[in-house]
């Protein structure tokens, strides 16, 4: 059963790890060996005035802890701060971009659950023909990382087929998910190979497994059998490696907005690197730390919902 | 003499083993009737537990099986989907040796126990529960309503044992196939769950098969005993008369083997050498290896079970394993 | 005898065993030293130079010349995969090595310590978790600039966790042996407990660590690269081609970017298959 000191302890753990997070992509500024407003400034070496001006914005000259807390505060409440190369609040900078990459993201996990998932059930509950055939399948998905899978898609569809659109963003939902639609099959191909050989495998392991015996000699129907002993018991680790998947989606949406020309925090962020826009750079990390930390932690309570023993052995370690 | 609820003829198992077939049962013979307890026993590997799976038609799918098995006169082999599940579901139970990785860990003990009534038996989950917490108190779990709602990683062993007894039971079967109900137990345990067992059985009058490495064991909870050794039924007899007059060296070596716990300070004597396995049996006796009465005939020819002494025995020299048991028994 | 038995008898000894290995994996590990020969003699092996324009031969087919054609400056393809070769083996090799040496360090530390050392540093390992490496490797391009050096870094640190969580629990069952507490009562310090016998014996654990560990660094620097946050143009790297490449694709010339990214894809898959490989071996040299 799931108690409240368990859900308690992972989220206080949950805090602590943002906390240092953020500690750490904030400090970042320090790690480097130039003057810190010089780095916001994009590298380029700005006049004097815009200098100090730059450290008047972020506070450089106060105290580190002070300067972390104004950022982090800043963070909290909704004001990110400011992009000195893009001369824009980075609010500005995210609020359309943040949509069109949720959306790539919850395009992809949907094809990453429903087809990795069902490709793999069907495997281990099919076997024979099917299962070579997925094994097949995946082998090649697993080679397949999102760069390449976007260049073959480019080749493809521009000069082969035209089926999809190649290059941006869209207008509108519909629009804007067709044209989302090769960047999330680019993205999601390794892991749709990944998650569906590990589900196989789960499921695999609980039609051989003892208790499914027991079940089978009780005479139960084999559908409830499948249902509340086969997949059931198979859904606590599927979810676990799935939503692990799901929670690094947010780093790999950089590759695949940008080969697509997808106007996404993912495409920012590497356009920023590239500048040397720290303060956006800063912000979009910590929110893709923050998104991979909280998704890790709703799995793993989800997952504990799920299987009971490991409440127990959560709460003996 | 009324047709046995339970009768195994002549079946022979194979089973795949890295893409050969392997002979794990030669050709069991062996038959319960209604409201009798038949002790199977032998040491692992000889097949036992092989023989249980087959009744319910639990082995691996790709084993080769021949013979019949017959319940109530059905053959179980020739039997449809359907009827296999009501054999399943109505007729037959089974009780696992190791509770702890043939209960399912997700499910509460509530889910585990009401789960055959409520999908096969049609019964509402209220109906189930009720019926459920009575056969609890009876298997000895007294906080009945607490434990429904627990689950099997925060019961030991011995409750667990005694739950699945309880799930056996519920379905109020004709035949009882226990596999070896105890052994993962500790020994304190061991007692108490199989004195419920036996006496839970003999108030209801069930059949049982009773599969156990224990001699003993079987013979104090059991009508009859069937002797296995490498895939295949060496002695059958009553189980009063086992001490008296077992026919089969084996089954002389397994009632010494056995460490006598009332202090009667008999010293041990276990049966010498290794246990074969089925498939490594070649022409021949397959306890030859293991005999002290083996003549060159046990090479060559294979002792078929024969009548003897009211019991039957595969051996050549059954009359002579009778007549001079102090040979072979030292303590005798 | 047979003739088949004499025939094996014949067989040289490296045949015998690579058919005991299986045909993919023979495939797989000459993949691998091809591509190792490949990256030390690649610049004297080049038919043409890499960094040559030619504003004729631009997008130029198969031919003799160009045996995969030119870019769209004219460069010869081949080339520039075969001289990229070096620097795409290299970043990965870096990877494995300095995550490796601090993966290592940080397991045998902890192990080797206990108490509140190893909790503060799996506490760190944990929080290391959540950083994704291409994560670190873009905030390590935003402080210190584009480059080889930055990603290479930033990766090495990504992968230190996944290392150290497997040695530490490794390196804790290891400290516990009787042979480790009668070095103790003999005198030997710590260090030379942990040098001369605590790492030595880890040593399978890690090399299969580092195996399987390769692939994937490579797989990763080479995504940094066609993002164009590493070895920067005209400099010739595998990812950096794939990313020049694409937007001649929509012209109708793809080959330098499928070239490029077959490439990627087969070396990766080669060195994967033979790491899991070497991995099994040396797990099962290490649990004997």
């Amino acid at each position: 059963m799931l108690t409240p000191a368990f859900v308690g302890r992972r989220l206080l753990g949950l805090v602590v790890t943002l906390l240092v997070a953020s500690v750490v992509i904030f400090g970042s500024l320090y790690l480097s060996p130039g003057d810190p407003a010089a780095l916001l400034a994009g590298g380029s070496t700005p006049n004097p005035e815009a200098l100090a001006q730059i450290r008047a914005d972020f506070h450089l000259n106060d105290p580190f802890w002070s300067q972390y807390w104004h950022w982090l505060s800043g963070l909290l409440q909704g004001d990110l701060g400011r992009s000195v190369v893009f001369r824009s609040d980075v609010v500005d900078l995210l609020a359309s971009r943040v949509v069109t990459s949720l959306m790539l993201v919850v395009y992809a996990a949907t094809l990453i659950i429903v087809i990795g998932v069902g490709l793999g059930s069907l495997a281990a509950l099919r076997g024979g023909r099917i299962s070579t055939a997925v094994t097949v399948v995946t082998t090649i998905g697993m080679a397949a990382p999102t760069f390449v899978a976007a260049i073959v898609f480019v080749w493809l569809f521009s000069t082969q087929l035209g089926w999809f659109p190649i290059y941006g963003s869209g207008s509108g939902l519909v629009d804007r998910l067709w044209h989302l639609t090769l960047p999330a099959v680019a993205l999601s191909l390794t892991w749709i190979a990944y998650v569906s050989r590990i589900t196989r495998s789960a499921v695999s392991a609980e039609l051989e497994s003892e208790h499914v015996v027991t079940a089978t000699s009780r005479g139960l129907p084999r559908r409830s059998i499948v249902r509340h002993h086969v997949m059931r018991n198979a859904a606590a680790p599927v979810l676990t490696i799935s939503g692990l998947t799901v929670a690094g989606l947010f780093a790999g949406t950089a590759v695949a907005e940008q080969a697509f020309g997808v106007n996404g925090i993912g495409a920012l962020l590497i356009d920023c690197a590239a500048k040397q826009d720290l303060a956006v750079v800063q912000v979009i990390a910590m929110f893709m730390v923050a998104a991979f930390v909280v998704i890790n932690t709703v799995v793993d309570v989800i997952s504990a919902a799920l299987d009971p023993r490991l409440v127990a052995s959560a709460v003996d370690a | 003499m009324t047709s046995p609820l339970l009768e195994i003829d002549r079946l022979r198992v194979r089973l795949p083993v890295n893409g050969a077939h392997r002979t794990v049962l030669h050709e069991v013979s062996l038959s319960v009737a209604a409201g009798e307890a038949v002790g199977l026993v032998g040491e692992s590997g000889s097949g036992k537990s092989m023989t249980a799976r087959a009744v319910m038609r639990l082995l691996p799918p790709r084993a080769e099986v021949s013979g019949d098995i017959r319940f109530a006169g059905a053959s179980v082999p020739e039997m449809g989907a359907a009827d296999l599940r009501r054999l399943r579901a109505d007729d037959v139970a089974m009780i696992f040796q190791d509770p702890r990785a043939h209960i399912n860990p997700v499910h509460s003990i509530g889910d585990f126990l009401t789960e055959s009534l409520r999908l096969n038996g049609k019964v509402t989950r209220s109906a189930a529960t009720a019926r459920v917490v009575a056969l609890l108190k009876e298997v000895g779990i007294s906080d009945a309503e607490r434990r429904l709602r627990q689950h099997p990683h925060e019961l030991s062993g011995g409750l667990l044992q005694r739950v699945m007894i309880a799930a056996a039971l519920v379905a109020e079967p004709r035949l009882i196939l226990a596999d070896e109900p105890t052994t993962a137990l500790d020994v304190t345990t061991q007692e108490e769950v199989m004195a419920i067992l036996d006496e839970l059985r003999r108030d209801r009058g069930l059949a049982m098969l009773f599969i156990t490495h224990d001699l003993e064991l079987a013979a104090a909870v059991c009508d009859r005993i069937g002797v296995m050794y490498a895939g295949s039924i060496v002695e059958d007899r009553d189980a009063r008369e086992l001490h008296e007059r077992s026919g089969h060296p084996y089954t002389v070596g397994l009632l010494g083997a056995r460490p006598d716990l009332l202090g009667d300070r008999a010293p041990l004597v276990a049966v010498p050498g290794r246990p074969l396995s089925a498939y490594e049996v070649g022409d021949g006796c397959a306890f030859r290896t293991r005999c002290e009465l083996a003549q060159p005939r046990c090479g060559d020819d294979v002792p078929q079970l024969r009548e003897i002494a009211g019991g039957s025995v595969a051996c050549h020299f059954a009359e002579q394993v009778l007549d001079s048991r102090k040979v072979v028994l030292p303590h005798d | 005898m047979s003739a088949a038995q004499l025939a094996a008898r014949g067989r040289p000894d490296v045949i015998r065993r690579a058919a005991s290995i299986g045909p993919l994996y023979v495939f797989c590990g000459v993949v691998c030293l091809a591509l190792i020969v490949v990256a030390v003699v690649g610049p004297w092996i080049a038919p043409h130079d890499p960094t040559r324009t030619d504003v004729i031969e631009v997008f130029a087919g198969s031919s003799p010349t160009h045996l995969l054609g030119t870019d769209d400056t004219g460069r010869d393809i081949l080339s520039r995969l075969i001289v990229g070769t070096r620097v795409s083996l290299a970043g990965p090799a870096l990877v494995v090595l300095l995550s490796t040496v601090l993966g290592v360090a940080v397991a045998v530390t902890a192990a080797w310590l206990g108490g509140w050392v190893d909790a503060a540093l799996s506490r760190v390992v944990d929080i290391l978790f959540a950083f994704p490496g291409l994560i670190l490797a873009v905030v390590a391009v935003a402080l210190f600039g584009t480059g080889f050096v930055s990603p290479v870094v930033a990766l090495s640190i990504a992968y230190v966790p996944v290392v150290a969580r497997v040695l530490r629990s490794a390196a804790i069952k290891e400290r516990n042996l009787p042979y480790i507490a009668a070095l103790r009562v003999q005198g030997a310090s710590g260090w030379s407990i942990c040098f001369k016998h605590l790492v030595p014996n880890l040593m399978p654990l890690v090399v299969a660590q580092a195996a399987v560990s390769f692939g994937y660094a490579m797989l990763d620097l080479a995504a940094i690269s066609y993002l164009g946050l590493g070895i920067q143009p005209p400099s010739p790297d595998w990812g950096v081609m794939v990313a020049e490449g694409q937007p001649s694709i929509i012209n109708g010339y793809p080959q330098q970017s499928l070239y490029a990214g077959l490439l990627v894809v087969v070396a990766v898959v080669a060195f994967n298959l033979v790491g899991e490989r070497v991995a099994q071996r040396f797990e099962t040299a290490g649990a004997r």
